[in-house]
């Protein structure tokens, strides 16, 4: 019997992105049921079809005008195709002034969108909404569970708290049936009126928490700065005034109640808050998978010098924090260190000998001003030692102490400046490969050759800091000038795609575009 | 069969029918397309070469599976493998099996047109969208202004719907005659 298990790991099989773990259940699987070998070549039987009907001038089986495939090319989307999300949101925000043709009238093609999804945390909308669907148009919409921000394309910002469901009357108004949300809005966006099923709430200026109960229809309202007023639905008088500071509670019959308790503000989260939702989220999957030996979440203890190994199974000790300060990270709440003076660093310990070993980090960097910068090195030099550096130019190096490298070459852009930035090394004995990925592209390509009497034994290493032996003591300094707010370790190489996912689950917002730029000239030879 | 230009219109005529029925049992253990192109390539070279030994034109599908079959085989031998990989024997044991499928391969590459006119118009433009020769996932989904994860799980949940539709179809209309799986 085929699971949908199965399917999916099929699925992810075909499209590589599915994990070592699965890869090996989905092999087994494949072996002993003939029913999922053939399931597997329905699936490509499919997928082949779709490409050849997909070829340029295929003519489809079926006769059908309104949807042959050249015109169907032609009407698809403006010319604006690059990646992510940024570039959504500049269309955005511009589409009213690019749009070559208002005649277009193609569902997938022309958004017309008056809301977009910035950024969530667990959110799950009812039906009707595809996961990933970032645009929101007006209408109905109902947010199950999680945390969403929506940007309006006045620029006013919504942070939905689900439950609660809402509808998107235009750019400037929008009715919340219950739930809770916080509003910040620009003085383009003045005006702004979210609608409750006895009130109309019209912000003239800059942030308010709503709350619609959905058992008792009670309306609270609690401004945050500026002010905001209130009117009657149906004539729109003014009923009142609400300033910064102020709460109000409404409910039908009883009207304003009196004496009414503030709203409990933390039950709002703020744009900003929910990065750092999303990531605690992440806690538990993180722990839970085997191959993870150590991830330093980078959380302040009441001991400031403790750089905290949430996950204990390995026997992989705490860290110790020497110099490096606590600043914030990522997100509002989500704590780093700042590296930035010769003598900060945190010293932690990777016992063990592995074949292979993937380590991941968040970073940013503050200024390159030294032939290399450490992220994090081996103290010392014997065979099996790990380094992983960010040259003058922001180009990722990092080797394996006694084993040669027959290729050894950049192929991608540099850590930029100022960014919150992605950085994985990638290192497998048996394959023979060292890579480095910047935001999930390969940027230092490296083979290594065939040393059996070398196994990966990073041992004390410093983050932030190299610690020279004694050969190396003529060697500069090379200590990090910037923050780190997470550092993961695997015991096995990770695939791109996981790489790709651990990237996407862990940026600093949707917002976040994983581009950087390319080096001024032409990249040089490591 | 002799090799003039009489076989060797045949030969692409034959060919060219079912080529996407090869493909398939290629790409069925094959995930890159630049390499079901190359084995498709050498396949299609074998065929040419021994198509003088094929004595049933009507086997010619089955036929040329099992000479895909054996250059999946030689082709993933010279290959570096790579980690994701199937091993030579779960390959040979699913490229026999679809070598013994022709027909309904072939039916069901038939009745995935069919199916596609039944998906809602989006849905068919963007599957076909994301199957065009150089469409790269990152940026379709920058395009559609969705997440890369999402646009894969909503392309998986319309390949699905296909696979589906097309399962549901080969079960409902009627058989030929005389069609066999060898053909």
């Amino acid at each position: 019997m085929i699971t949908p298990d199965d399917l999916r790991m099929l699925d992810e099989w075909r499209h590589d992105r599915i994990s070592e773990t699965d890869f090996t259940t989905l092999h087994a699987r494949l072996e002993e049921s003939s029913e999922l070998r053939a399931e597997l070549r329905a699936l490509a039987t499919i997928e082949t079809g779709l490409t050849a009907l997909a070829e340029p001038g295929f003519p489809l089986a079926f006769d059908d005008s309104a949807t042959s495939k050249k015109p169907l090319r032609e009407q698809l989307w403006l010319p604006w195709t690059t990646a992510g999300l940024a570039a959504a949101l500049a269309l955005f925000f511009g589409i009213k002034l690019i749009s070559p043709d208002s005649t277009v009238t193609n569902p997938v093609a022309s958004p017309s969108y008056t809301a977009l999804l910035v950024d969530e945390a667990g959110a799950v909308f009812a039906r009707h909404r595809d996961p990933g669907e970032v645009g929101f148009s007006t209408g109905d919409y109902e947010l199950k569970d999680g945390t969403a921000h929506l940007r309006y394309t006045n620029g006013a910002d919504l942070v939905i708290q689900g439950p609660a469901k809402f509808r998107i009357e235009n750019e400037k108004h929008t009715l919340l049936e219950t739930g809770r949300v916080r509003a910040i809005v620009p003085p383009p966006a003045r005006g702004f009126t979210i609608e409750t099923p006895q009130l109309n709430f019209e912000d003239v200026g800059t942030e308010f928490a709503l709350s619609v109960d959905s058992s008792t229809g009670e309306s609270g309202m609690q401004v945050l700065d500026g002010q905001v007023n209130l009117r009657r639905k149906g004539d729109s008088s003014l009923l009142h005034e609400v300033f910064g500071g102020e709460w109000i509670r409404y409910r039908d019959g009883a009207g304003m109640i009196k004496n009414a308790t503030a709203l409990d503000l933390s039950l709002f989260p703020s744009p900003g808050n929910i990065g750092y939702l999303r990531w605690r989220q992440e806690r538990e999957r993180i722990l839970a998978d085997p191959n993870v030996i150590a991830w330093f979440p980078f959380v302040r203890e009441s001991n400031q010098s403790v750089l905290t190994n949430a996950q204990r199974r390995n026997g992989i000790p705490d860290g110790r924090i020497a110099g490096a300060r606590w600043v914030s990270g990522r997100w509002p709440g989500k704590e780093s260190l700042l590296f930035d003076r010769e003598t900060d660093y945190a010293q932690i310990e990777i016992p063990g000998k592995y074949s292979e070993l993937t380590v991941a980090a968040w970073l940013k960097v503050d200024r390159y001003d030294q032939e290399m910068h450490a992220i994090l090195n081996s103290n010392g030099s014997e065979p099996g030692d790990m380094h992983l550096q960010l040259t003058r130019h922001g180009l990722p190096r990092g080797g394996i102490i006694g084993v040669e490298r027959p290729i050894y070459e950049w192929v991608g852009n540099p850590v930029p400046i100022a960014k919150w930035t992605h950085l994985v090394q990638v290192i497998s004995m048996p394959e023979r490969i060292h890579h480095i990925y910047v935001n999930g592209d390969l940027v230092t390509k490296t083979a290594l050759e065939q040393q059996d009497s070398v196994t990966i034994s990073p041992g004390y290493c410093r983050l932030g800091n190299w610690l020279k032996s004694a050969d190396y003591l003529h060697q500069s300094n090379r200590n990090f000038k910037g923050r780190i707010d997470e550092l993961t370790i695997w015991n096995r190489a990770l695939s791109l795609s996981e790489i790709n996912d651990l990237m996407e689950r862990g940026r600093p917002s949707l917002l976040w575009n994983r581009e950087n730029p390319p080096m001024g000239g032409p990249l040089p030879k490591p | 069969m002799p090799v003039s230009d009489d076989s060797h219109e045949k030969f692409i005529a034959l060919l060219t029918k079912h080529e996407r029925v090869i493909r398939a049992s290629i790409a069925a253990v094959i995930r890159r397309s630049e390499d079901v192109d190359e084995i498709m390539q050498n396949v299609s070279l074998v065929a040419w070469r021994k198509f003088e030994t094929l004595t049933e034109p009507e086997g010619f599908g089955k036929w040329a599976c099992v000479i895909a079959r054996y250059e999946i085989l030689s082709f993933q031998r010279d290959k570096a493998r790579d980690r994701f990989e199937l091993d030579e024997e779960l390959i040979d044991k699913i490229t026999a099996e679809a070598a013994s499928e022709v027909v309904s391969t072939n039916r069901r590459l038939h009745l995935l047109d069919h199916c596609l006119k039944k998906l809602p118009d989006e849905r068919r433009r963007l599957v076909l969208q994301a199957y065009e020769p150089g469409c790269k996932t990152a940026d379709l989904a920058g395009k559609l202004g969705k997440t890369v994860d999402g646009l894969y799980q909503l392309l998986r949940r319309i390949r699905l719907e296909l696979k589906q539709c097309v399962d549901r179809e080969l079960t409902t209309e009627p058989r030929e005659g005389g069609a066999f799986e060898s053909a």
